[in-house]
């Protein structure tokens, strides 16, 4: 029995659950699930002999045995041979392997960077290289290495065909396809205008060749080229054809990134990158493009045509997808290496081959328990209880857990649970991330999987409770208002539902009193005050957040925090005068102070400003006196007017004799 | 004739060698021993070869001042001393009390009042004495007594520390004649104002014009040492002195031999009683096992100055190889002939020249041996010609490299304020095929010897590239675009060339920028190097400077790998072959096409324009 040994890579769990699976309130309020049920949830998950369907099922499929490819970076190319053997084309170091049985051996070496293409024909193992447009002839034999051909104004060999006369050969940096006889004489069949011609497929008599640039596949019959489709994406990195069907993967790459002067010396592993988005199509014999298959997170580099079936290789996370009739998809193998590079699945050996490292699997039919689904590290956000785990399926399916509070499980985490042959309590103990796993007997479905769980109450924070009071400022009384508006902050991290309880208490108090009556139930982080019943003063506010709403009694968690203390000031000053001759006196008064503000007005006239006697306006009491200069003869009305520094006006009148006479001051 | 001279040289100098081992060692007066108010004398040579002796007063003992080395300070009340002060070739002079060898003059205050000096232990020195050198450490080097080469071992860790000088390994940029050694001194911390420091190293420098000599002493003075005109050292040994070393006599270090000269002047402190003797009392670099050749030297005169005294001198006879250069002194090994380079040098293109052929033997040294070449070719060419005007030259030069078939490189150029304006001569590939041999990262090998031509023709014949244009600005995919490049000519009419510049198809749609530049301004992408052999090919792999080279830049990317470059890569490609679980992936560059024309002539400046390639061919 063997496994993949992808390793359990988890980033950024809380935000792609909430993507990839439901994390739903469930009957009790605190109740919640992790909920699988879909080929997205599952395919996050990993599998080993198992396959994930597209309608969301998961069943047993194939193991891989891997085999080791020397110290080679990548497998490129791949080619079977007469008596089972299998070839292997390789970088950095331009060998090739031969795979026979279990046993892998170095087979030839060209000396160039790269055995990018590889076809046999005979006894003849054909080998294209870079970055020099090399094609070896290699005896299979003896594997005597012949260079048959360099091809003119060519670097790249990306693909070969035999049509059992001549050798086909697609490539660059001109795009050139290449007819090359066995004594190795070359003429160009095709001279594209694109860059590349990555891939041929032989198809009867037709014989087809994609290019990147624009991802166009061409189909070369006779001296005939005709476009066969115009494929949306920058580039057909594979192509496959079988039965006038032809399979296409066109992906759209991302531009280059930037060359600098790190980057073209760094010797240090770089990190994962963003690769392209990838397309799968069918186009019929008819010339009708049906897209089969579509990945915004990953390319594809490697594609099939296996009888109904046909299977795509992709280039980040490591995987082959199989596509059947009615456009069903199975995620058909993952494995720890970066790209899939080469395929040969058909024939009761399938195998393929990886990049990134360079590795050779063999595929085969799951037996019994060998298929199991791993999910992702399940995080339930805090510290939680589980509770029933269950799953609905057809088939021998048995689960088992582990749990930890680790993002990537690892040695913390505690051991796989016993199996649970039916659904049941979870039997893992309580942690912040759970990870389950099902083992699939012959013939088994798994189509949906649910736990549920029940986190640990975590409390909500009150912070910054701040009173938007009408403030006192002397140089700019405000307008005057008795509604305060009181804010707070509050840090959720549960995200249960709060209420909020407000209480105040003037300040040099200690009894609160609340704010409003219990049946008022306050849920935003903000409360707008009525302070027109209470004396003016320095008041305090409290807060207090409650998750009651979401959790029982014993369980509810509160947090309270008070303001600083604010001025409550709705009361207006009272103004005394005197008038004797053109000489206004008087006092202003103000109960919290201090007065901001003095003006007179004569007989309805202007406002006039005006100064206490000392000169300051700093006390809550002001005296003053006004000369009021020359009036004409005859009574007068004198207004005075107070402000306070809260903007809280007062006015009083003085009607004085007439005709009194200047004084100076 | 002069040929003959150099080889009979060693052979003068294994005779010489048996003689030099003549004295048997004082005894010494360790330093705890020594009391302020002390007083004894010095020797060292104020003219001649004989040393003559200075009065010392001891003024106290500075403990610590280096790890596990103290400093005697000394008064030297000697009617030279008293107004030379510290000089400069005194470092090593051997100081005596109470009839006992104390230490090494070695140290002085730089612009000091007093003749004071620090003096070095002659406990420090002679530890250093006995030490002994790695077999592997200097290649090419001849034992007198048994005379075959000491054979170059395989490698060996001490070996390539050693040859590396303190630097990083050479990975195949470009440098130049000074990129060596402005490394190693970037990497030194020079001593604080008021420090004392070592008494500064006259570097003797004979058969060099005043500017060549400037420009060394610029290069050098950060090392200590103050390059000073000399005597070429051609004189033969006129007394017995002259063919040994002596405590208390002239030493000098030969970094040029031959029809030039570059010596560094110090002072033997003591000859011990077997082959070996220590001098200086401080280090001349610091570089622990060197491998430089030494000589008896004689002294002219004593220079006094405010700012630095010095010995004027030149060397005698080579004699011996410095084998320590260590904190406390350097160690000469008289038995040993230190392997140096010869360099044979042409010039041709000169009427009447006073010497037209220099034959030289330099020191083996990555960071001094590049310095070295361009001083010597550079005062061959000022000593040849002082002309101020346009000066065209074609170096053709043959690089013999241990392990390697002779390497044969030409290389072409301009100087613009004639002969003596070398700047364009340090940028000659010889001084890449220095670092190779010195500083590659695969195997040890050694520099054997340099054969160089160097043809110079009056007139400036080189071409300027005023203009490129092209028929017209639209272009089609796939076709090929004639690049009409204007160059003028000094005093000439101008000259156009054309350059078939193919446009890819693949720029289909694309705006692309045609530059055209001096091959000697255009960068190749190199493969990762894996072995010697690939180094080299690097230099070969590089444009002349009579090409004209028009550079295409793609958007696609290309990989340099060990021994492989892959251009123009489809991203697919370029994905898959940037490994990501590896720790050498390839290094990425900007694909360029390029395509480049041989005009004949020096070229310079560039232009560029820019072309609006056609979606698709107008007739296709």
């Amino acid at each position: 029995m063997t496994f993949s040994r992808r390793a359990l890579v988890l980033t950024a769990v809380s935000a792609a659950l909430s993507a990839t699976l439901a994390s739903l309130p469930a009957e009790a309020v605190s109740t919640r699930q992790f909920r699988l049920d879909d080929a997205g949830d599952f395919d996050a998950g990993e599998l080993e002999g198992a396959m994930v369907r597209s309608d969301g099922a998961v069943v047993p499929g194939i193991t891989t045995t891997r085999l080791a490819l020397g110290d080679e970076a990548l497998a490129y190319a791949i080619a079977r041979g007469p008596g089972g053997a299998v070839y292997v084309g390789t970088g950095d170091a331009g060998k090739i392997y031969r795979v026979r049985g279990g046993e892998v051996a170095p087979f030839a070496e060209t000396g160039q960077l790269l055995v990018s293409a590889l076809a046999v024909a005979g006894d003849t193992l054909y080998a294209g290289t870079l970055p020099e447009g090399r094609i070896y002839a290699i005896a299979l034999g003896d594997g005597a290495v012949r260079e048959l051909v360099k091809l003119p104004d060519t670097e790249h060999v990306w693909a070969l065909v035999w049509n059992g006369q001549r050798l086909y050969a697609g490539t660059g940096p001109e795009g050139k396809v290449f007819a090359i006889e066995p004594g190795g004489a070359a003429s160009v069949v095709y001279d594209a205008p694109q860059g590349h011609v990555l891939t041929l497929a032989l198809d009867g008599e037709d014989l087809y060749a994609g290019t990147d640039g624009e991802a166009l596949v061409y189909r070369i019959r006779g001296n005939q080229v005709s476009v066969l489709h115009d494929f949306e994406g920058n580039e057909i990195t594979a192509l496959d054809a079988a039965g006038g069907v032809v399979a296409v993967a066109a992906n759209e790459m991302p531009a280059p990134r930037p060359v600098t002067s790190s980057s073209s010396s760094s010797t240090s592993r770089t990190k994962a990158r963003s690769t392209g988005k990838g397309r799968l199509w069918r186009v019929s014999a008819d010339g009708r493009a049906e897209r089969l298959f579509r990945d915004d997170d990953e390319h594809f580099t490697a594609v099939q045509v296996v009888g109904e079936h046909i299977f795509v290789g992709t280039g980040k996370e490591g995987r082959i997808h199989r596509i059947g009739p009615g456009r069903t998809r199975a995620t058909y193998v993952d494995v720890d290496e970066r790209q899939v590079t080469g395929l040969a699945l058909d024939g009761d050996r399938p195998v393929f081959v990886t990049g990134d490292s360079a590795a050779f699997y063999r595929a085969g039919q799951a037996q019994g328990e060998e298929a199991t689904w791993t999910s992702k590290a399940l995080d339930a956000g805090f510290v939680a209880r589980w509770g029933r785990l269950d799953w609905r399926g057809e088939g021998p399916i048995r689960f088992r857990t582990r749990s930890g509070n680790s993002e990537d499980p690892n040695e913390t985490w505690t051991d796989w649970s016993a199996p649970m042959a039916s659904p049941g309590p979870v039997r893992s103990p309580a942690a912040r991330y759970l990870q389950i796993r099902a083992e699939l007997g012959a013939g088994a479905v798994l189509r949906a999987s649910q736990a549920f769980y029940l986190p640990q109450n975590q409390r909500a924070n009150v912070s910054n409770v701040r009173a938007d009071a009408r403030g006192s400022d002397p140089d700019n009384p405000p307008s005057p208002s008795s509604r305060v508006k009181i804010q707070w902050s509050v840090d959720n991290p549960d995200g249960d539902d709060l209420r909020y309880r407000l209480r105040f208490r003037a300040e040099g108090q200690e009894r609160w009193r609340p704010m409003f009556d219990e049946d008022v139930e306050v849920t935003d982080s903000h409360y707008t005050w009525d302070t027109s019943g209470i004396p003016d003063g320095w008041y305090v506010v409290q807060v207090e957040a409650s998750d009651e709403n979401e959790n029982p009694g014993p369980l509810t968690l509160r947090d309270v925090r008070a303001s600083e203390p604010f001025l409550v000031d709705d009361h207006d000053p009272t103004v005394e005068l005197t008038l004797r001759g053109g000489n206004l006196a008087g006092v202003a008064r103000d109960a919290m102070g201090p007065i901001a503000k003095l003006e007179y007005a004569v007989d309805g006239g202007d406002w006039h400003v005006f100064f206490p006697e000392d000169q300051l306006l700093d006390e809550a009491t002001e005296r003053f006196t006004v000369d009021l200069g020359e009036l004409e003869a005859g009574p007068h009305v004198v207004a005075v007017r107070a402000t306070d520094a809260a903007g809280n006006a007062a006015v009083a009148e003085i009607e004085g004799p007439a005709g009194a006479a200047p004084q100076n001051p | 004739m002069r040929a003959r001279i150099l080889r009979v040289l060693p052979f003068a100098a294994f005779v010489l060698a048996a003689g030099a081992i003549a004295q048997q060692g004082p005894s010494t007066m360790p330093v705890d021993q020594v009391r302020p108010g002390m007083t004894g004398y010095g020797l060292t040579v104020f003219r001649g070869t004989e040393p003559e002796r200075f009065d010392v007063e001891v003024v106290d003992v500075l403990h610590g001042f280096r790890p596990d080395q103290d400093l005697i300070l000394i008064r030297t009340p000697h009617p030279t001393l008293e107004h030379a002060r510290a000089v400069g070739g005194m470092s090593g002079s051997p100081i005596y009390l109470e009839g006992k060898l104390v230490g090494a003059y070695a140290y002085g205050w730089p612009f000091g009042m007093d003749p004071i000096a620090g003096v070095t232990p002659i406990a420090n020195m002679t530890a250093e004495m006995d030490r002994p050198y790695r077999p592997d450490s200097f290649p090419g080097a001849r034992e007198l007594a048994l005379g075959p080469p000491r054979a170059r071992s395989a490698r060996s860790a001490g070996y390539d520390r050693r040859r590396l000088a303190g630097l990083p390994a050479y990975r195949g940029d470009r440098t130049d004649a000074f990129g060596p050694l402005r490394a190693h001194l970037a990497g030194r911390t020079p001593p604080a104002e008021g420090r004392m420091r070592p008494a500064a190293t006259p570097l003797m420098l004979g058969g060099f014009t005043d500017r060549v000599a400037a420009m060394l002493g610029d290069e050098m003075e950060a090392m200590g040492w103050v390059p000073l005109q000399g005597g070429g050292g051609r004189r033969a040994p006129q007394v017995d002195t002259e063919r040994r070393f002596v405590d208390g006599g002239a030493i000098g270090v030969q970094l040029v031999r031959g029809d030039i000269s570059a010596t560094a002047i110090g002072t033997v402190t003591h000859v011990g009683t077997g082959r070996r003797l220590v001098a200086f009392g401080h280090p001349m670099m610091n570089a622990g096992e060197l491998g430089l050749p030494t000589a008896t030297a004689r002294v002219l005169h004593i220079l006094a100055s405010t700012a630095r005294s010095f010995k004027i001198a030149e060397a005698t006879a080579p004699l011996g190889t410095l084998v320590h250069d260590r904190q406390a002194a350097i160690v000469v090994d008289t038995g040993l002939e230190a392997a140096t380079i010869p360099m044979r040098l042409k010039l041709n293109g000169l009427v009447q020249p006073p010497r037209d052929e220099w034959n030289v033997e330099l020191a083996s040294h990555r960071v001094l041996t590049p310095t070295l070449i361009f001083s010597t070719l550079a005062n061959a060419i000022e000593a040849s010609s002082s002309d101020k005007t346009d000066v065209m030259f074609t170096a053709r030069y043959t690089v013999t490299i241990d392990g390697l078939d002779p390497i044969t490189l030409e290389d072409h150029g301009y100087m613009g304020a004639g002969p003596g304006d070398l700047r364009a001569l340090s940028g000659l590939r010889l001084f890449d095929l220095m670092e190779i041999a010195y500083g590659n990262a695969f195997e040890p090998t050694r520099l054997t010897a340099i054969d160089l031509e160097l043809d110079l023709e009056f007139g400036d014949e080189t071409l300027t590239i005023v203009e490129a244009s092209v028929p017209t600005q639209e272009v089609d995919p796939g076709s090929t675009v004639e690049v009409r490049v204007r160059m003028r000519r000094y005093d000439e009419s101008e000259v156009v060339r054309v350059i078939p510049v193919r446009i890819p198809e693949r720029l289909a749609g694309e705006s692309v920028k045609i530059e055209l530049n001096p091959g000697s301004r255009v960068g190749v992408e190199h493969a990762v190097p894996r072995n010697l052999q690939d180094l080299v090919n690097r230099v070969y792999e590089s444009y002349d400077a009579t090409a004209v080279v028009a550079e295409l830049k793609m958007p696609s990317r290309g990989l340099r790998f060990p021994g492989h470059v892959v251009r123009s890569l489809p991203r697919g490609a370029l994905d898959a072959l940037t490994r990501q679980s590896g720790t050498e992936p390839g290094r990425p560059f900007v694909t360029q096409v390029r395509q480049s024309v041989d005009v004949g002539h020096v070229v310079q400046g560039s232009a560029d324009l820019t072309l609006d390639v056609r979606e698709r061919p107008r007739h296709r």
